[in-house]
């Protein structure tokens, strides 16, 4: 029963009219879609417009009946779940700047905190496997990796 | 039918390199499967960059890939049986009679049992390929646009009845999935589509990008908030070995198994998951007598055959006719394409290196996943307790390092990261992904095709229908989608029918 509870299905509500307002977008944005020329009597907008409308179609099917869903994050497990996808985003916004070996070992060492880890076992982790994959993928598959343009300037 | 292709695959799989990296694809796979944090489809989508960056050839990568896929398979069954944890939805029934088995202290016997029957379903699986994929193949051979694009609807509604409970969510995937293949530069006409004046978004949308971000990071985030016990303690495996009154009494289990599980895998959209179901409810219906559930090694032997035949049942229609069976079938067609290879009838006869390589390694990988399981179990076992504060961050980095080192760029990442937690939030609402990404597979064959055979007709949408193949499709197609909602409205119109009966009776 708690799986229908009305959190749930608020949350089912929410993702369709987000899907129906994405599909809006995506139909007008088709209805945009600039060409002088096609070889085929369909063209670049038929399938785009099609595919806009089933996705409006379908959101609102679904915004009826949302079904059963989990109930999102709240509280200090939301806090730790945004605090994830920030770090995520701004040590690989960073990655050109810093390099890949401090920013990804402060991503390592900030997930495996988050995994449970103590503070030390969390810098251990990030140091370690931050080398580890340096070594693997700069010298035994030869792929380019940033050395951090404040380290490398001038 | 000739089989030259398989004789040259043979040529291929037995190379000293190729070998190795099916092995290494067997022994990564088996981890893959036994850790609970990753399934066949991460490993492959983390596992994909890096062949790409070793600069491996087609055949190398999908051999590698296609080794992990099986034995990912192989190695759901150790977290089942020992952790009551399956390592995959594949692996979810053979929890059911395997951890009893293991709690009773037979868990050496239940891992021999599943090992043989993995092999047994395996193999017979890669026999079905053999023989069926060129049969099929030349079907296929006359499939022109129009044929592909009623093959394309035909596989969506085979995914919208038989992907989980709620058809509309699999709609709603499927159409996101190829809604994403219509970003960026549409080559027929030059026009820009959903670019919204960005750059960067004129190429499209990464394939890799999509997987890594889907599948690896919203696992990752799931994982945050499910945070399993960190020291998982599985049971320990022993030294025993299945008796043989035990090996005989799985005989016929496990070959019913395998036959079901390579059809249902043959099938567009079901996966080793339903397979496995299928396979021991009908063991349970057909020998139960009290003793299923209650670690009868029958009860394992059955799901490990269908979920091993199942795997190599999905490669018929993706090596025939270029339609993926299943989601992590959908990431290695992904994969081919990438190399610029679509597969098809064409395949067999046009590049047997890679259809040939793949099938033929699939009997090679088959062999050494059952030498390296049986005495090798206790170091996949042991693998079980590797601490998450170690695997997750790896996960993380190996999503990160296989989008940059595939497209150098740092805004991929970004957009992958993105992508993760749109994943995220799809699974928290009940979403399967894998239509999702067979969408986004599919869907620039089927805007191709539609629109090659429109331009062939002059604009006439009759060309859709004009050939039995495509009305046969079509008409499947249509029944798939109806039947189970005629049935579902007959059965709801019998019932008060029977209740009133039923009442009339007791009066």
């Amino acid at each position: 029963m708690a799986r229908s509870s009305p959190i749930t299905n608020r949350s089912g509500r929410i993702a369709a009219a987000i899907l129906l307002a994405l599909a809006c977008i995506l139909f007008v944005a088709a209805t945009r879609i600039d060409y002088a020329f096609s070889s085929d009597p369909l063209g670049p907008r038929a399938i785009p417009l099609i595919l806009a409308a089933a996705l409006g179609l379908f959101a609102l099917r679904y915004g009826f009946s949302p079904g059963p869903a989990e109930v999102f994050p709240r509280g200090p497990l939301l806090l730790r779940s945004i605090g994830f996808v920030a770090v995520c985003f701004a040590t690989v916004a960073l990655l050109d700047l810093l390099g890949f070996l401090p920013a990804m070992a402060v991503l390592i060492g900030v997930t495996a905190l988050l995994f449970g880890a103590t503070p030390l076992q969390a810098a251990v982790v990030g140091v370690v496997q931050a080398a580890f994959w340096f070594v693997c993928f700069k010298y035994a598959l030869g792929t380019y990796l940033p050395m951090g343009s404040i380290f490398t300037a001038g | 039918m000739s089989f030259d292709y398989l004789w040259t695959g043979f040529g291929v799989a037995l190379q000293p390199q190729n070998l190795l990296y099916g092995l290494m694809g067997c022994f990564l796979g088996t981890i893959i499967g036994a850790l609970p944090a990753i399934g066949p489809i991460n490993g492959i989508a983390l596992l994909l960059p890096i062949a790409f960056a070793a600069k491996l050839p087609p055949e190398s990568t999908m051999i590698l890939l296609a080794a992990v896929y099986y034995g990912a398979e192989y190695g759901g069954r150790i977290a089942s049986i020992l952790l009551n944890v399956p390592g995959d939805a594949g692996a979810v029934m053979t929890a059911v009679d395997g951890y009893p088995a293991a709690r009773q202290g037979r868990a050496a016997e239940a891992l021999t049992i599943s090992a043989l029957s993995s092999f047994v379903g395996g193999i017979l699986a890669v026999v079905g390929l053999t023989f069926f994929a060129p049969a099929l193949g030349l079907i296929a051979i006359k499939f022109g646009p129009a044929e592909y694009v009623a093959l394309i609807v035909f596989a969506f509604a085979t995914l919208a009845s038989m992907v989980g409970h709620e058809p509309v969510k699999t709609l709603i995937g499927c159409t996101l999935g190829l809604l994403l293949t219509t970003v960026g530069l549409d080559p027929t006409s030059g026009a820009y589509r959903f670019t919204f004046d960005q750059p960067e978004l004129h190429d499209g949308i990464e394939f890799i990008i999509l997987v890594i971000g889907l599948f690896s990071i919203s696992e990752v985030l799931l994982m945050l908030e499910h945070q399993f016990a960190g020291n998982l303690k599985p049971i320990p495996v022993g030294r025993g070995f299945p008796s043989w009154a035990d090996i005989k009494a799985c005989f016929w289990p496990t070959l019913r198994s395998s036959a079901s599980g390579f059809v249902i895998g043959v099938l567009p959209g079901t996966g080793a998951s339903v397979a496995s179901a299928v396979a021991y409810t009908t063991e349970k219906r057909l020998l139960d007598r009290g003793t299923f559930g209650k670690g009868d090694l029958r009860g394992v032997a059955a799901p490990e055959a269908a979920n091993n035949a199942a795997a190599g049942g999905a490669f018929v229609p993706m090596l025939t006719l270029g339609v993926p069976g299943s989601g992590t079938t959908a990431v290695m067609l992904g994969a081919l394409m990438l190399y610029n290879i679509t597969p098809g009838p064409q395949l067999f006869t046009e590049r047997p290196e890679i259809a040939g390589g793949l099938i033929a390694s699939m009997y090679v990988g088959n062999v050494l996943l059952l030498l390296l399981n049986i005495p090798l179990i206790g170091l996949f076992a042991r693998m079980l307790q590797v601490p998450n504060i170690w695997l997750i961050p790896a996960i993380v980095v190996l999503s990160i390092l296989g989008v940059y080192t595939a497209y150098s760029s740092v805004l991929s990442v970004l957009i992958m990261l993105g992508i993760g937690v749109v994943g995220w939030a799809l699974r928290k609402l009940g979403f399967d992904l894998a239509p999702v990404v067979l969408g986004f597979v599919l869907g620039k064959v089927l805007e191709t095709n539609l629109r090659n055979a429109l331009a062939i007709s002059g604009g006439d949408p009759s060309i859709l229908l004009g050939s039995t193949i495509s009305i046969v499709l079509w008409i499947a197609a249509a029944m798939i989608v109806v039947l189970p909602w005629w049935l579902a409205r007959r059965r709801a119109q019998q019932r008060p029918l029977q209740e009133v009966q039923g009442a009339a009776a007791l009066e």
